[in-house]
């Protein structure tokens, strides 16, 4: 406290009084302390300063499952996650006359000071959110963020530890199927060092240990670390359903809170908050001051700073493209089309239509061999995208797995599913494992939301009474034997790998550049002038002409891969070359298809 | 208190006088006697007729009710009282609740903010729990052995209007200490319960999850609503402090407390249209163009295929349905179904039908058993009892079941659709349960050819394979094909191309929310514009070309309250122009099919395909917003119809032409109508190979003409099936200029059978 009356990280609640009592200042009577009601007092810009004008935002310590227990309450903290759950608002005196100055209740969950019970106050509002780390985030988003010196602990490997331990929360059982599966396949030797299982594995008995510990004050399981965040002041429409965000601001601890939620009179047994289902000892409240939606680009660590110059865009698609055909056994043009499926996303819906999806299906997969390029594949995706899942397709997994999320009524909370997902993730399905066998009326649910999702991006959510469709962007891709008649993907393609050759594990520095480039195509606006525009319709047509059996569908997958074939070049309109490029590979499709 | 007590009085003096007005016609009178007589309890109060006797009444009333409720509500046990005396027992009082419109206090669960707290609203929302019915005491009485006295004790909470909430605390001694004993016997209680409502999922913004709200429910009102039901409750939002006492965390709770719940059927989730909306419904439909427009309207992403998009449009006004005194029922629902090659946007069609008509429910031919369309018992596996299941037609009457892939299903499922599909009910008779459900909808469907692509060689009923029993049950049937024409080509490609240039435009991570789905239903103004924006980009350059003036688009907000307005306000009659008309189409349709070799058409031309032109014509009227069927609307249902038996694309030009040469081929027909089939183009489907005049030399087609068209409109207008031939004599002989005798109807006849249109046995014709 040395120059400031307050300290942001370690005391934020000083710094919103102190705001709050200057605002107030200008005037003491009752009408400047109603023209605060859902506005910013100043508060908020000064963290905002502190945060980004004076480089703080290193200085603030990120709450995960880990670092919790050191925390100290009434903090400044940061949290990165996913909105799961929106419990609505809340209403809390804002703002109340204690004697003859006016106190705030905003930030906090507890009043500074006992609210006399008969004062001037005012009504305030807040949201709710229940926020989740982002399902199926891979471990690399972990180690890129800026790792924060803590004060209150010096124990460096503690924390990383209990890093690695959410990136082990991140993989679910079946991945972990999948990890047996691998290790007891040759490859087990090549991989020890760097591979991700293997330090995970390794990992496993370690985190037992810590956890052990943890449990004490927070007996949840690994995967159900959630955030209750408290925000103020937001335009409805500035966080969705299944955004991923930052949000920086105070966690608040109370330890009265939590007893009084245990000793509940049960006058309005049915009109339970749905907070207290959220205890603060388990859930940590997280009152936000400045909160910010993450692109893909947040999670990239800061220091490749690439300019998105042709040369170097076409370099590292380059060798981006020379490992992934290695990793297809040689199958370069397999490698293409994973490429271009890679750099898809959702681009715009037009009402029903879902423009910019491009899923893939590499069939001609049977059991070993989805075992070894399937999981070299994942591992690779896993490396690439910030999010990402797989899920082996299995009779017994579609008639068991919760995949739809559902609303529970009578707890009015949102129950998760797998297809809970954030934007942007890539999901693989592997069908080789899905035999012969009877579906049960949830496995033929299942089916057709995954088919829905496949074919317009949208995931039913069940509200028991109706559902509602929330619109997705998630990037598909299917292994199979033969062509997938359960998802229909946008394109088929039959894997023919030439060889199988051990793939040498990419340098960090290749990933990071492979991850840049991604994530810079993939937010790259284009834009096509008119004549390009005049020039693609003669294309179409020409093409029609050629061959009568193409379909409306067909141009369209021409033309996004065309589309995608100049991104992919950091080019922002599609070129005759590359549409006749795109209108090869799809000939090579063709041709392999029969 | 006493300051307040004042306040009351004076309300409810204001409060009486509105009584003694009482709208001018002794409406509230009324109001009272019918509740004394229906032992009821509670009075509904039309806030516009509060609204009427005093401006500043009905506003105050809706911001402060508190003050209100209670002067109000004794005023009515006051005026009740005069009425009848003995209604009224000591100590009950009659309730107020409201109704009417509330302006900007009707609110969704999401608007209620903080701002309308303490005041009155008018929520809707989907009831998705409720809690179990508890009494809960008002009035406790007690007696004291040792005094002999009985003291009691009053308890108020949240939910009462007078008078600050008491505590629970339940007495157990006196002052003295003496110990007390509870009266239950003459305690009060009232019946409580708690609600959650949430809000309906048309209303919920983009990405946002919906909001609920809990309510209080209490005395008469409880239970009067079951999870599930859609509701529209009226009461005041009231916050209470949070559990934990409101001094520590000053956190609050809110609730609603209900005077007034109205639940809402199906229907109430249609939408709400302003006179605004209703002068530009009847603007567009006094347009020249308005099939066109609409038809352009639909799923304006997927290129073309306009015929079937104005089909669907019909299809979701449906004709006018018909029950008769003998108990039958004629639906006047329209089916269709849409066969071709995969990858044509059927599945995208259906989806675009599911977005507009007001109740659409999708299932797919393989997906669901017969089952799963109709209905079934099945009996639960741990009690053995035996439950009625409905399906999807069942659920969706009144609306529209969308079934893809039509063709995928087997032929027990299809059997037991043939019911549904022309009776509309769905019987029942299995395991001791005999029932009959009503199962009125439009069956749109889309299958695949048989042989996976369809082939062109063949006829197109080879192409369909489904019985010829199923097929007819669908009044328009379309094939829908890759287009062959360099201009289709080209504007498809323009279609795909700008499609895509204009998301790409848009760029940003947000893009995909903002798809047109989304942005309709943000705006929550009434007045909404009702054409879509013209897009440069996005619609090309459509309106140089000059070919069309494509550019219009309704919004699909818009286009559901024409839907809507249309279908249910709209009861078009037949004009007698009309049926004539009818009857002629329809005679010249079957001599058509009769005479083209390899039953060109998709559908057999049957009495159905009358029943048929019949709908189309009644839906087109709709459409125009007209209650009368005319000789116009006749016409545009039959292009309709034409397209999908004769699956032709008609170009602009080709429509024209061809309706050149139908203006040509009227003249001819005049002449020659034996030859006007090969006046027209439509080679495939109604070539005329042999004349049949060879026959019948010695009755005049035109005479065979008159007779059938007599026939025709007799039939129709009476809707018979059978007839004697006598009695067609008779028939034909009174309407015609001149006569027949028995033995050209006779002829006429057996050629009518020949051509597989009737069926004559034991002088009784059918007709088939």
């Amino acid at each position: 406290m040395v120059g400031l009356p307050y300290d942001c990280v370690a005391n934020p609640h000083g710094a919103v009084r102190l705001t709050f009592e200057k605002a107030v200042a200008a005037s003491q009577d009752a009408d400047s302390v109603a023209a605060l009601c859902g506005k910013d007092w100043g508060a908020v810009d000064l963290f905002r300063m502190f945060l980004f004008e004076e480089d703080g935002l290193s200085k603030v310590p990120i709450l995960n499952k880990s670092s919790l227990p050191w925390i100290k309450p009434n903090t400044l903290v940061r949290f990165r996650g996913m909105v799961q759950d929106m419990l609505g608002n809340e209403l809390y005196i804002g703002a109340f006359k204690d004697g003859s100055t006016w106190r705030t209740n905003k930030f906090t969950d507890v009043a500074c000071r006992p609210i006399p019970s008969s004062c001037q106050s005012f009504l305030w509002e807040r949201r709710l959110f229940v926020c989740v780390p982002v399902p199926g985030q891979n471990s690399w988003i972990l180690d890129a963020a800026p790792q924060v010196v803590l004060n209150s602990y010096d124990k460096d490997d503690a924390s990383q530890h209990g890093e690695k331990r959410m990136r082990d929360a991140s993989h679910d059982a079946m991945e972990l199927n999948v990890l047996d599966e691998m290790d007891s396949s040759c490859s087990k030797k090549q991989r020890e060092d760097e591979h991700i299982f293997q330090s995970c594995q390794s990992l496993v008995g370690e985190a037992v240990l810590q956890g052990g510990m943890l449990e004490n004050r927070n007996n949840l399981g690994e995967s159900s670390f959630s955030c209750l965040v408290k925000a103020y002041d937001l335009p409805e429409s500035h966080l969705k359903l299944n955004d991923v965000f930052e949000f920086i601001g105070i966690y608040t601890f109370d330890p009265e809170l939590v007893h009084m939620s245990s000793t509940d009179d049960s006058s309005f047994d049915l009109m339970e908050d749905v907070s207290n289902q959220l205890p603060p000892n388990k859930v940590p409240r997280l009152h936000c001051l400045v909160s910010r939606k993450l692109a893909v680009q947040d999670f990239l660590s800061g220091s490749l700073a690439l300019q998105p110059l042709p040369n170097v865009m076409s370099d590292i698609r380059e060798s981006l493209l020379v490992h992934l055909s290695a990793l297809l056994g040689n199958d370069t043009v397999a490698a293409q089309f994973l490429l271009l499926h890679l750099l898809s996303r959702v681009r715009h819906t037009m009402d029903v239509i879902a423009v910019g999806k491009l899923s893939l299906n590499l069939t001609g997969f049977n059991r070993e061999s989805a075992s070894v390029f399937g999981n070299q594949l994942n591992d690779i995706i896993m490396e690439l995208f910030p999010f990402s899942k797989v899920i082996p397709l299995s009779v017994e997994y579609l008639n068991n797995a919760v995949l739809q999320p559902r609303k529970d009524n009578q707890s009015g909370r949102l129950v998760t599913g797998v297809l809970q997902l954030a934007e942007g993730t890539h999901l693989t399905i592997d069908e080789t494992h899905l035999q012969a066998g009877v579906l049960n009326s949830v496995g033929v649910e299942n089916a057709r939301l995954l088919k829905n999702l496949m074919e317009w991006q949208t995931v039913q959510y069940d509200f028991e009474y109706y559902k509602i469709e929330m619109a997705a962007d998630i990037q598909m891709l299917i292994f199979s034997e033969g062509k997938s008649n359960i998802l229909p993907a946008d394109m088929i393609l039959p894997f023919r790998p030439e060889s199988f050759v051990r793939v040498k594990k990419a340098s960090t520095e290749e990933l990071q550049a492979w991850r840049w480039y991604l994530a810079t195509v993939k937010s790259l606006h284009y834009s096509n002038g008119p004549q390009v525009q005049q020039m693609l319709e003669d294309e179409i047509v020409a093409a029609m002409r050629e061959d009568r059996s193409l379909g409306y569908k067909d141009l369209e997958r021409v033309l996004i891969m065309a589309q995608l074939l100049s991104a992919s070049l950091g080019e922002r309109s599609v070129s005759l070359e590359q549409w006749q490029k795109a209108k090869e590979l799809e000939k090579l499709r063709k041709e392999r298809l029969r | 208190m006493e300051v307040n007590e004042d306040v009351m009085a004076a309300n409810k003096r204001a409060f009486l006088n509105f009584l003694d007005e009482d709208v001018g016609k002794g409406f509230y009178m009324k109001a009272i006697r019918d509740m004394v007589q229906n032992k009821r309890c509670r009075l509904i109060l039309g806030m516009d007729d509060i609204r009427s006797y005093s401006l500043d009444l009905a506003r105050r009333l809706i911001r402060n009710p508190g003050d209100f409720i209670q002067p109000i509500s004794d005023a009515l046990t006051e005026v009740t009282r005069n009425v009848d005396p003995k209604y009224l027992k000591e100590g009950e009082r009659v309730l107020a609740g409201f109704s009417g419109p509330f302006g900007f206090h009707k609110v969704t669960p999401r608007d209620l903010m903080s701002s309308f707290i303490g005041s009155m609203v008018c929520v809707e929302g989907i009831v998705t729990k409720c809690s179990l019915v508890r009494p809960k005491v008002v009035k406790s009485v007690h007696y004291c052995p040792t005094t002999s006295l009985f003291t009691s004790r009053e308890y108020r909470d949240i939910t009462s209007m007078t008078g600050l909430p008491t505590g629970s605390v339940y007495p157990t001694r006196d002052e003295n200490g003496n110990l007390l004993v509870t009266e239950y016997g003459l305690c009060e209680y009232k019946d409580h319960q708690t609600l959650s409502m949430q809000e309906v999922p048309e209303n919920s913004a983009p990405g946002q999850l919906p909001r609920t709200v809990d309510v209080i429910i209490e005395d008469d009102l409880v239970d009067s609503c079951k999870p599930g039901d859609r509701v529209s409750i009226v009461g005041i939002y009231k916050a209470l402090p949070g559990k934990s006492k409101g001094s520590l965390n000053g956190v609050f709770r809110t609730v609603l407390i209900a005077n007034n719940v109205s639940l809402l059927n199906k229907e109430a989730n249609a939408p709400i249209y302003s006179l605004e909306d209703l002068k530009r419904m009847k603007e567009i439909a006094k347009r020249n163009d308005t099939f066109d427009l609409l038809g352009n309207s639909v799923a304006p992403s997927i290129y073309g295929h306009l015929w079937i998009k104005k089909a669907v449009i019909l299809l979701m006004l449906g004709g006018v349905e018909k029950n008769l005194k003998n108990g039958t029922h004629l639906r006047g629902d329209i089916n269709m179904m849409m066969v071709g090659d995969p990858s044509v946007a059927k599945s995208q069609l259906l989806r675009a039908v599911m977005n507009i008509a007001p109740l659409a429910i999708s299932t797919t031919g393989r997906g669901s058993s017969g089952v799963g369309l109709t209905a079934a018992v099945t009996s639960d596996q741990e009690t053995g009892e035996k439950r009625l299941e409905a399906g999807a037609m069942v659920l969706a009457d009144r609306g529209v079941v969308c079934i893809d892939e039509f063709d995928k299903m087997n032929d027990q499922d299809r059997v037991s659709i043939h019911e549904v599909m022309e009776q509309q009910t769905v019987t029942i008779a299995k395991a001791g349960i005999h029932a009959s459900l009503n199962a009125r909808c439009s069956v749109i469907a889309a299958a695949n050819p048989i042989y996976g692509t369809y082939d062109r060689s063949l006829t197109p009923t080879k192409n369909i394979g489904l019985p010829d029993s199923l097929l007819s049950r669908f009044d328009l049937l379309f094939i829908v094909l890759d287009q062959m024409d360099p201009e289709i080509d080209r504007q498809i490609a323009e279609h795909v191309s700008h499609m895509h240039r204009y998301c790409t435009d848009d760029g940003g991570i947000g893009a995909f929310e903002k798809g047109a789905r989304y942005t309709e239903e943000d705006d929550g103004d009434v007045n909404a514009p009702i054409f879509v924006k013209y897009d440069r980009v996005l619609h090309g350059h459509e309106k140089k070309r000059g070919k069309r003036q494509k550019n219009e688009r309704l919004t699909i907000k818009f286009l559901k309250k024409y839907v809507h307005y249309a279908k249910n306000r709209i009861q078009p009659k037949l004009t007698d122009e009309a049926a004539d008309h009818i009857a002629t189409l329809y005679a010249e349709l079957r001599d058509a099919s009769a005479s083209a070799k390899s039953g060109g058409g998709t559908l057999p031309i049957t009495a159905r395909t009358l029943e048929t032109i019949i709908r189309l014509s009644t839906a087109h009227a709709k459409l125009k917003l007209r209650n009368e069927v005319l000789k116009g609307d006749v016409e545009a249902a039959l292009m309709v119809l034409n397209f999908a038996i004769y699956h032709k694309e008609l170009t602009d030009m080709e429509e024209r032409e061809q309706r050149e040469r139908e203006m040509e081929m009227k003249q001819k027909a005049d002449h020659d109508p034996g030859h006007d089939a090969d006046m027209d183009g439509r080679t495939d489907a109604m070539e005329v190979d042999e004349v049949p005049e060879v026959e019948t030399d010695e009755i005049s087609p035109e005479r065979i003409e008159a007779f059938e068209t007599i026939l025709g409109q007799h039939v129709l207008a009476n809707h018979l099936d059978q007839i004697s031939i006598s009695e067609v004599e008779r028939l034909v002989n009174r309407e015609a200029p001149a006569p027949y005798t028995r033995r050209q109807v006779e002829s006429i006849l057996e050629r009518m059978q020949d051509a597989n249109r009737i069926m004559i046995r034991d002088g009784i014709l059918r007709i088939i």
